[in-house]
């Protein structure tokens, strides 16, 4: 069942090149299939997931190269579970959206289900082998994407998202291949590594030489500051479910795997440099939260809060306590869905308007209720407002982070009024005040096809808002155990 | 009892989903479906307040009923959303479901010609879900999530006719400046209860809390140092300053007025800003720990009021003069709570909510009659005559808030002087300057209002504001007139301290001082009052020459929009500068420039020329024998 996760988006891309290109309805049908399938199977497994037991469950294992131990196993615990069903949330809402392409549609929907597929390949792994295999199978089709079907500066934005996460992740490929090398298992297997390295912990100098190459490797993904730049070009060159799944999914690949790699196989290294990872996360929670105050295109806005988010994320798990890094599950979620709905919603704005400034729109909540309403949720959403999810996520990091970083976490606290700011002042320009400009044409989103996307998202972030245990079995047991701790 | 509070809680929620999905279209059910909600929770209300007196006669245990379930667990810590039932809580209930339910009666009719008016009933009912989250709550977690929503709430009505750009502002500084005091509380709770949690004792829950600051004096202080605990309370309250607009939080409130008068009435006169002051009561334990964050808390109120006693004096807008002296009203009652006597604060929120909603509705039902909020353009209209019953309920309004003797007003005031009085002299000079300010604004209203004579006043209005279409308001918005008049006049006599003992310290009697504080306080009312309608009433002297600090009221908005303008946008604007120049340029640009010169360079000595290439081979060959040969 774990394995049709990834290789349903694979086959039905394949399937999809056998279609002629004049038959958009049958293309986009077997799209949305090929989202919907995996999305249908993840609520499954999230009902299904034994939630008293814990642990890695839904295992499976085929051996690939035995004599290096590498063999294609896969499997979900609470963490990898939350976020498969962020990405499913997410997939499926931007199938929906990419069938919007009009321009060669096939292509478009061919790359975004082989992203689809590799990004369930990375968080359903459970060997270190292939889940940098697909960790890098998820730039294959992101630079054509971008690059082809992107706007503004797209060719710029592409290459350097691209150069950025692949020398990230060549760093980590490194420690990876070290990590491999001085655990002398002869195994890629995580679950394996990690037991034998909780029983015998590597040499604490070795750790802290190791750690940085996991941190930062990962850390570029995350957009951990300095090296976050890509990420607001990138967002604002990309197409709308491009966009979505970057923002929303595939940047929350970075903290999954440092703390998969990094918390779990080398908690000393990570404990050594904590103090740096939450400086620099306190930094980039305020720094880029200054920066989108100061952007007037709303896609680098977005790009600039979800750094600052991010830093949140990283701050959870710098403070390695089993409430913060519960925190940190459970923001990559709430933030991933959230940016994927904003992200939508400014799709929308643009595909009708090909204008993205802020000052270029206003009175939109007289003249597209839906989406200004759907928008107006969102921000709220990102700005903490308690009944969305985000504000559990964010309340369980500053509580879980206080201890070990006050004087951070207190900036983090202030840094939510940032976001208030320049959320409130975008809300004002973009949906009040009298119609601007001559949209009198602009359409709001109508009919089940243009709303369920939004709709999926938001009620989403609301479910786990009132109900956060929801979300919380899952990740608390599975942070503890990756800490090493009872709960 | 417990599953009547969780009824009481929901059903405001459930009728805001309701109207936001299925009556947005059907304005008229909308707002009498609201209307209808808070009734039925008033008379929930009701019954849950006649169960709660025989419970709490009948058995000894204490009065204290807490219903919860775990909503966050936090390892070690938890998360609760629970109800806790006590006497203050029934008091607030009361005052929200009741007042709140008049307050929507009133807007069925005053919004009647809004298009938005089903939005409007929505928003109004998510507000009073969330206050009623305030109220209810058990855990300081609980009480910050409805302390946002109700910024939201706010936030939403104040902005409600977000088309115009002071609306949507207005809302805007409202969400932002509240905010600023909610992240004080934030730090405020996870440093209370991250010392806690240091001996395994950390807990968001009221009731444990208290437990553990009762134990405090006896053999834990380590727990808690001093220096802590008055931090605790200073990050805590600010919160209060927040919500309950204290100087030099209080900016957003007069900019809340451009919501519609209802809302003003309802959100930013009876009860979202006195939820400050219900915080304070409610956790009253964890200031009264701190005589230094007392002393702070007295002195923001002693500031407060007088500051805005002073503004509201000059003000010509009668919503901007009225929300200026709920300022200073809400000044009073936290001014009583940093002196120790928080059942008086208590007992003026609760008249102040009677009088105050009643003047708000009585303003709006002015509006409504002759569309406009000047308050000289609205004299000279013989409004006695013909408006009278929203102009005879004002003036009892008025009366009560001055203080006279024995409209409610006059009780809790006295409460409150009585407190000031045992406390420091300069504050209780303060508490006596305010009682001449407010009778001399309301004065000042007044006059221009209802005694200027016909004619004269609103002579120059007329092209705008012809006499003809002032006219009394019709039921749903002169009954709930009424009925507030009556609990402005009678609200004394109702046991209202008797349901706040118990739940705060009670003050002690100063019999002997009663008398006399009477005499002064009437005395400084009415000198106040008609040295007003002495100055005002012949309309010539509106241009009284007040010193220019007044209506510039004292800087405070100048000196933020200074701060905002050249400290925090030049944050911004290095943030984004270095972004450009530094990140991106030199530091990922630049990365990207050394690898493709030092491209360029390298590529230059590929020449394809053999001659180069053999010279070079020659040259190295000659070089490598040279140093191993002949030097080696």
């Amino acid at each position: 069942m774990v394995y049709a996760l990834t290789w349903i988006p694979f086959f039905t891309a394949l399937t999809l090149l056998f279609v002629p290109e004049n038959r958009p309805n049958r293309l986009k049908g077997l799209a949305l299939l090929g989202a919907g399938l995996p999305f249908i199977i993840c609520l499954i497994l999230f009902f299904s997931f034994d939630r008293a037991a814990g642990g890695y469950q839904f295992r499976s294992s085929l051996p690939w190269i035995p004599s290096l131990g590498i063999s294609y196993s896969v499997g979900l615990d609470g963490i990898s579970l939350t976020l498969c069903l962020l990405h499913a949330l997410v997939s499926f809402a931007g199938a929906f959206m990419s069938c919007r392409t009009s321009d060669r549609t096939k292509p478009y929907l061919f790359f975004y289900l082989i992203l689809t597929g590799a990004i369930y390949g990375v968080f359903s792994c459970l060997d270190l082998f292939f889940l940098y295999l697909f960790y890098e199978t998820t730039l294959i089709p992101l630079y054509p994407m971008i690059a082809v079907w992107g706007s503004r500066n797209k060719e710029y934005g592409a290459m350097k998202l691209t150069l950025f996460i692949t020398a990230g992740a060549v760093m980590a490929l490194f420690g990876i291949i070290m990590l491999y090398h001085t655990a002398q298992l002869q195994s890629f297997d995580l679950i394996a590594l990690t037991e034998k390295l909780r029983s015998t912990p590597l040499n604490k100098n070795f750790q802290v030489w190791l750690a940085p190459f996991i941190l930062i490797g990962f850390g570029v993904i995350a957009s951990l500051w300095p090296v976050h730049s890509w990420s607001p070009i990138g967002y604002a060159a990309a197409p709308t479910s491009v966009s979505m799944l970057h923002a929303g999914v595939l940047k929350k690949m970075g903290p999954y795997l440092i703390l998969r790699i990094a918390v779990a196989l080398l908690p000393q290294g990570v404990q050594h440099w904590s103090h740096v990872l939450a400086v620099l996360s306190g930094i980039g929670i305020l720094y880029a939260g200054y920066a989108a105050v100061r952007q007037t295109d709303l896609k680098f806005m977005i790009g600039f809060s979800s750094v600052s988010h991010m830093g949140y994320i990283l701050l959870g798990i710098a403070a390695m306590t089993p409430v913060s890094l519960a925190g940190a599950v459970s923001l990559m979620f709430s933030h991933g869905v959230m940016a994927a709905a904003t992200f939508a919603v400014i799709g929308f704005f643009y595909e009708q308007t090909h204008k993205r400034g802020v000052l270029d729109f206003g009175g939109m909540g007289k003249k597209v209720p839906f989406l200004a309403t759907c928008f107006i949720m969102a921000s709220f959403a990102s700005l903490g407002l308690p009944g969305f999810s985000n504000f559990v996520a964010e309340l369980m990091i500053f509580v879980g982070s206080w201890r070990s970083f006050p004087v951070i976490v207190g900036l983090a606290v202030f840094g939510i009024l940032i976001t208030a700011l320049y959320l409130l002042r975008t809300v004002q320009h973009v949906c009040y005040g009298p119609l601007r400009g001559s949209w009198t044409e602009l359409k709001d989103a109508s009919g089940f096809f243009q709303k369920f996307p939004l709709v999926l998202l938001l009620g989403a972030l609301m479910i786990f808002g009132f109900w956060p245990r929801g979300l919380l079995s899952l990740i608390q047991p599975a942070v503890a155990s990756s800490l090493g701790v009872v709960p | 009892m417990v599953t009547l509070a969780w009824l009481i809680f929901w059903m405001p929620l459930v009728a805001a989903i309701i109207i936001g999905l299925f009556l947005l279209k059907r304005p008229a059910a909308a707002g009498w479906f609201g209307t209808g909600t808070l009734a039925a929770g008033f008379v929930l209300t009701l019954s849950l307040l006649m169960q709660y007196r025989a419970y709490s006669a009948a058995g000894s245990a204490g009065h204290v009923i807490e219903s919860a379930i775990t909503w966050i667990p936090l390892f070690n810590m938890a998360v609760e959303f629970g109800v806790l039932i006590n006497g203050l809580t029934l008091l607030m209930l009361l005052i929200v479901t009741g007042i709140g339910g008049l307050i929507f009666l009133y807007s069925t009719l005053y919004m009647a010609a809004d298009e938005s008016k089903a939005r409007y009933f929505a928003c109004l009912c998510l507000f009073a879900f969330s206050m009623l989250g305030i109220v209810f709550s058990n855990n300081l977690i609980q009480i910050f999530i409805f302390w946002e929503l109700v910024g939201l709430s706010s936030y939403l009505l104040i902005g409600f006719w977000y088309e115009k750009p002071a609306a949507s502002t207005a809302g805007k500084k409202a969400f932002l400046t509240t905010r600023v005091g909610d992240i004080g509380m934030m730090i405020g709770i996870l440093l209370l209860t991250g010392y806690l949690a240091k001996s395994g004792s950390g807990t968001f829950n009221f009731l444990k809390l208290e437990g553990i600051y009762a134990a405090m004096p006896s053999g834990t202080a380590e727990l808690l140092p001093p220096p802590v605990l008055t931090a605790v309370a200073l990050l805590i309250f600010m919160g209060v300053m927040g919500k309950s607009a204290q100087v030099p939080l209080h900016v957003w409130l007069p900019d809340a007025m451009e919501g519609p008068t209802p809302v003003s009435a309802l959100i930013h006169a009876a009860t979202m800003v006195a939820a400050g002051v219900f915080l304070l009561v409610r956790i009253h334990f964890l200031f009264e720990a701190s005589a230094d964050a007392l002393a702070v808390i007295a002195w923001t109120g002693a500031v407060t009021a007088l500051l805005a006693g002073f503004i509201a004096i000059v003000q010509d807008d009668i919503k901007k003069i009225l929300a200026y002296s709920t300022l200073s009203q809400l000044g009073y009652m936290v001014l009583a709570f940093g002196l120790s006597h928080a059942d008086a604060g208590m007992f003026h929120l609760t008249t102040h909510a009677f009088f105050k909603a009643l003047l708000f509705l009585g303003a709006g039902s002015l509006i409504h009659g002759m569309h406009t909020q000047d308050i000289w353009k609205m004299s000279g209209n013989s409004l006695l005559k013909k408006m009278p019953v929203t102009s005879w309920t004002f003036l009892i309004g008025t009366l009560a808030l001055m203080g006279v003797p024995p409209l409610s007003g006059y009780f809790s005031k006295e409460a409150v002087l009585a407190a000031a009085h045992a406390g420091p002299a300069p504050i209780f000079f303060t508490a006596a300057a305010v009682v001449f300010l407010t009778a001399f604004y309301m004065g000042r209203l007044c006059a221009a209002v209802f005694f200027s004579k016909a004619g004269s006043g609103g002579a120059h209005t007329d092209s705008s504001n012809p006499h003809h279409t002032v006219h009394e308001s019709g039921w749903p918005m002169t009954l709930p007139l009424l009925v507030l008049a009556v609990l402005a006049v009678m609200g004394g006599y109702l046991p209202i301290r008797e349901l706040i003992r118990g739940s705060a310290h009670p003050a002690e009697h100063h019999g002997e001082s009663a008398a006399f504080l009477t005499a002064l306080s009437l005395g400084l009312a009415s000198a106040g009052f008609i040295m007003a309608l002495i100055l005002f009433r012949a309309p010539r002297k509106k241009s009284f020459p007040f010193p220019g600090i007044l209506e510039k009221k004292f800087y405070f908005d100048t000196v933020y929009d200074l701060m905002i303008r050249y400290v925090q946008e030049n944050i911004a604007r290095v943030s984004d500068w270095f972004e450009r120049r530094i990140v991106v340029e030199a530091g990922a640009n630049g990365t990207a420039n050394f690898v493709r010169s030092a491209g360029d360079h390298l590529r230059r000595l590929q020449t394809g020329m053999v001659q180069t290439y053999a010279f070079v081979l020659t040259a190295g060959v000659t070089l490598i024998l040279y140093f191993f040969l002949i030097r080696g």
